[in-house]
């Protein structure tokens, strides 16, 4: 499969994605990068993180990677990382979002003290 | 609430199909509690929306993933083999719910809302009547009744009273804490036993023991709440020494965090302790509570024969106490549960608001019921085909199951809102809802609301399944074709009980909005306008001639603020203590022949009258040259005179009190002293010098053209009294309406139920009015092809509703007679219906119809008969 095949990822996938390039991390990480990130800007509730795992799993994207907690609480047993694929993807869509924004601002549409570029 | 949010979290993942719930099911619902934990100290609100947002994330999910189910299941086997396995008619429902998201979140919102009231009052209910107090054995633990009694009482039946084993003692006192500056705090002193009955333990520290109170021991021990407040949780308070109405006291403890004070025995103290010997004259106040705990075996009519002997002991020996003039026993200190004694007038209140609140969720669940009604109307077509493809009892069965998932939905909801409202009803605590900050949402009230979700689900989606599966398929194709004739009979039906209901509600809460007012305006016996009230503590370790000479002095300087006219002072001035209390001192009068034995007595300065508006109707006020021994001068109302001399004159007449020689000085017109829904009492007054210093805090009244600030009367206070304490300064008027503080709480949420009813009902009447307009499409366009105007046709969609409303509204008020006498249960006197309330009721009523049917009216008269016949 190619990278450019699952394009566009919706924004809660890209988020977890984008947190997870930085290595493996378990649901409650997962949870607080996010929100570190964006704050309340994206909702990301506890089942909706989690659908959204089950399916970039099932796509390959994110695959469980070797334990931090093997004896945490349940929220902290399990790590999630990028597989090679899923670094793909996330770079893919990076770059779609990059080039969006370029015809953004060629528009005059973005702010340039406001895009944090 | 955390537990509970994660424990219907954790219900509604049982939405989602097996394999998510296996998978990640365990660590979303931990995941879930963690981040409620980790915003434990954020708002009410953040943590509202983020439990929402989590309940909804996993309704979504569900449907999401049943979805994924389904399609995988299709181009797997190609087809429909998986539509008639159980696990897909819940997919079919889940799918078919999220495609109606407006009416499914309108049932969802319905229910919520009625089950939330329902689950609120039924929390309220179900912790201040129902639930056991938090005592060891307190099924036993009976209250001697009939007022509050003496500490020689207590010392006698602790001797003589077997059954009741042990007998304690307390009563609240205010006490005088000196720290940076002198401050007024909430005191209760306790006999020994006490700790042991409550089954009391300490946070940090030990309690006082037995012998310690037995003996007088200056020791105390600090409640959790002022542990936290007062001295901001220092752990280093136990052992320190407290300077308390001028003695030193060791604090050896901190109460429990989860020890409730028993109010009757300690009101909400501060510091609980034991007497002293400063106490002499307290003691023989009638001011102490008295429980005990029953024997086993022993029954409560033993412990009523046993106090009743005491009482006739007593008889013998102080008979003006016990006795009235015809020689019968008036004091025989009946025992009461301990429960009941708490519980005490909230009862009936309360049961007038779970009443209302079942309404409203009748209402509700009414709604629900026409809304999914308008559904399967508008799924005709789709089910008819499905009928007719042989899904037959399926569709019931799905129709079912449907409503099943709606209503757990909606129990979600309505435990959120009813979290909201018990949060809600702890911010409005009028104060004498007795152990409102214990009440929460257990797992039976909760499991109770999952019930009532369960019926009401089953109750709106009944009608639509009996509906699909008594009618023929042919009929159901033609129905939805638009030609058939359905009678609107059921939504119609529904509208009505609907509008019965809501006017039930209704015109019980504009009943009671009404007597409020009435009790607002009644006429107290003074007038409360341009009065003001300081609570000043005159010196509570100070002698009792210090006390006089310095509210003397207090008086003098207030008097000389700029616009005071008057001033005065009583130990309680009326309103100030409210909500079926009394307080303080009563006792017999004698003349000649005649024995009234249980009067109030009022200790007042001079010029109290005059600075509280009470109007003298013989004789004359107290002044400075009144004599503080000897023959004593004392005011009289009008009910203590009536019942001494008839019609006779009072003035210059003498009277025994006790083993005091009195002389009536004047009389005035009673009042209203007890609160504005209580009745004028017999009662007199006599002069605080003479008769009233054993009492240190006084409500002093000021009359005048301007308020005075509190800033001026602390300094005038300081002045001339550097030791005397000012607490809290305020008008009459607001005495007056906080004494009606419990009456307008329950109104306040009678009035919100009724007004909610009423919406919903009228929504309902705007749905089915609606849905009868798209319905009759075809007839219309026919009618006014052939030339009926159209504002004709609106007038008949106007009638129709009025009607429908009218019917309901009769039903309701009929229903009303009968349970009219419990809103007295709310506010006193009012057990009429007031043709004004019914007026406004009407006008209400009726400008509601109009509103909801407006859009439904323009509807019918903007039908394009060309349109409507050609069926677009």
């Amino acid at each position: 499969m190619n990278a450019t095949d699952r394009l566009p990822l919706s924004p809660r996938d890209f988020l977890i994605l984008l947190v997870l390039a930085d290595g493996p991390l378990h649901g409650w990480g997962i949870l607080k990068a996010v929100e570190d990130r964006v704050g309340d800007e994206v909702a990301l509730d506890p089942a909706n993180l989690y659908r959204s795992i089950k399916r970039l799993r099932r796509d390959g994207i994110v695959e469980e990677a070797a334990a931090s907690h093997p004896d945490g609480p349940a929220e902290q047993r399990r790590d999630f990382g990028l597989t090679d694929f899923g670094r793909a993807v996330v770079r893919a869509e990076a770059a779609r979002l990059a080039r969006l924004t370029a015809v953004a601002r060629a528009a005059d549409l973005v702010d340039p003290l406001d895009s944090g570029a | 609430m955390t537990r509970l949010a994660v424990w219907v979290y954790r219900a509604l993942l049982w939405l989602a199909p097996s394999d998510f719930r296996r998978e990640h099911g365990e660590e979303a619902a931990a995941l879930f509690r963690r981040s409620l934990a980790e915003g434990r100290a954020r708002r009410v609100a953040w943590r509202a929306v983020r439990v929402a947002r989590g309940w909804w994330g996993v309704v979504q999910v569900a449907a999401a993933e049943w979805a994924d189910v389904l399609r995988d299941h299709r181009t797997r086997d190609g087809g429909w083999g998986v539509v008639r396995s159980t696990s897909s008619a819940a997919a079919q429902a889940v799918r078919s719910i999220v495609r109606a998201p407006a009416i499914s979140l309108g049932v969802v919102a319905l229910l919520g809302l009625g089950i939330g009231a329902t689950t609120t009052v039924l929390s309220v209910v179900d912790g201040v009547l129902l639930r056991p107090l938090p005592y060891p054995e307190a099924d036993r633990l009976l209250m001697v009744d009939q007022g509050a009694h003496s500490w020689p009482d207590f010392l006698d039946w602790r001797e003589h009273v077997s059954v009741l084993e042990p007998l304690v003692a307390g009563s609240g006192f205010s006490l005088t804490l000196a720290a940076d500056v002198l401050q007024d705090i909430e005191g209760a002193r306790v006999s020994a036993g006490f700790f042991g009955l409550f089954g009391a333990t300490a946070a940090i520290g030990r309690l006082p023991t037995d012998a310690e109170l037995e003996t007088m021991a200056p020791v105390a021990v600090v409640s959790h709440a002022a542990w936290e407040r007062r001295w901001g949780s220092d752990p280093g308070l136990v052992g320190r020494s407290l300077t308390l109405n001028g003695s030193p006291i060791e604090v050896v403890g901190v109460l429990a965090a989860d020890f409730v004070q028993p109010r009757p025995l300690t009101g909400s103290a501060d510091v609980l302790l034991a007497l002293d010997e400063s106490m002499e004259l307290a003691l023989h106040d009638r001011s102490w509570t008295v429980v005990g705990r029953l024997r086993p075996g022993a029954s409560i009519d033993q412990a009523r024969a046993e106090l009743r002997e005491r009482a006739e002991a007593g008889a013998l020996a102080v008979p003006e106490v016990y006795l009235d003039q015809r020689g019968e026993l008036v004091r025989t200190f009946p025992p009461v549960s301990l429960q009941e004694a708490i519980a005490g007038d909230a009862r009936a209140p309360l049961i007038v608001l779970l009443v209302g609140a079942s309404l409203l969720m009748l209402v509700a669940v009414g709604n629900a019921t026409s809304l999914m009604l308008a559904r399967a109307a508008a799924r005709r077509g789709e089910l008819a085909i499905r009928r007719t493809l042989g899904a037959g009892r399926a569709l019931a069965g799905q129709l079912l199951l449907e409503s099943l998932i709606l209503s757990l939905a909606g129990a979600a909801v309505g435990l959120g809102v009813a979290v909201g409202g018990l949060e809600l009803i702890q911010a409005f605590d009028p104060g004498d809802i007795p152990r409102v900050d214990a009440i929460r949402i257990d797992v039976r009230v909760a499991g109770l609301a999952a019930l009532l979700a369960l019926i009401a689900g089953l109750g709106a989606g009944l009608v639509p399944a009996i509906r699909s599966g008594q009618v023929g398929p042919a009929t159901m194709l033609r129905r939805a074709a638009g030609r058939g004739r359905t009678a609107g009979a059921a939504g119609r039906g529904l509208v009505v009980a609907e509008a019965a209901l809501a006017s039930l509600l209704l015109v019980g809460s504009m009943t009671v909005v009404h007597g409020l007012r009435d009790l607002l305006q009644s006429d107290p016996g003074f007038s409360p306008e341009a009065r003001w009230t300081a609570s000043i503590n005159v010196g509570r370790d100070a002698s009792e001639a210090d006390r006089a000479a310095t509210a003397e002095r207090i008086r003098d300087r207030l008097a000389t603020l700029s616009g005071v006219r008057a001033v005065g002072a009583g130990v309680t001035v009326p309103f100030q203590i409210s909500g079926g209390s009394r307080c303080c001192w009563w006792g017999s009068l004698t003349f000649e022949e005649q024995h009234i034995p249980e009067l109030w007595v009022h200790p007042v300065t001079p010029g109290y009258f005059s600075a509280v508006g009470i109007p003298l109707q013989a004789g004359r006020e107290f002044t400075p040259d009144d004599p503080t021994e000897g023959v004593i001068p004392v005011v009289l109302n009008h009910l203590a005179r009536a019942a001494l001399f008839g019609d006779g004159d009072a003035v210059g007449r003498s009277l025994q009190f006790e083993n005091q020689e009195l002389v009536v000085a004047g009389v005035i017109q009673g009042v209203q002293h007890w609160g504005a829904d209580q009745d004028i009492e017999a009662a007199f007054y006599v002069p605080y010098d003479a008769m009233g210093a054993w009492a240190s805090g006084l409500t002093f009244v000021l009359h005048g053209a301007v308020a005075p600030q509190r800033g001026e009367i602390v300094r005038a206070v300081s002045e001339v009294a550097p030791g005397a304490i000012v607490s809290e300064v305020g008008t009459m008027e607001s005495l007056m309406a906080d004494s009606l503080a419990r009456q307008r709480f329950y109104t306040m949420i009678l009035s919100v139920f009724a007004l909610v009813a009423l919406i919903l009902a009228m929504a309902g009447l705007g749905g089915t009015l609606l849905y009868d307009a798209r319905r009759r499409r075809h007839e219309l366009g026919v009618r006014m092809a052939l030339g009926a105007p159209a504002a004709q046709m609106a007038r008949s969609v106007l009638r129709a509703a009025l009607t429908t409303v009218a019917l309901g509204a009769a039903l309701g008020l009929i229903a009303y007679l009968p349970l009219r006498r419990f809103t007295e249960s709310v506010v006193p006197g009012v057990d009429t219906i007031d043709p004004a309330a019914l007026a406004v009721f009407a006008l209400l009523l009726t400008g509601s119809v109009l509103v909801a049917s407006w859009i439904p009216a323009r509807l019918v008269a903007a039908t394009d008969p060309m349109r409507a016949l050609r069926g677009e």
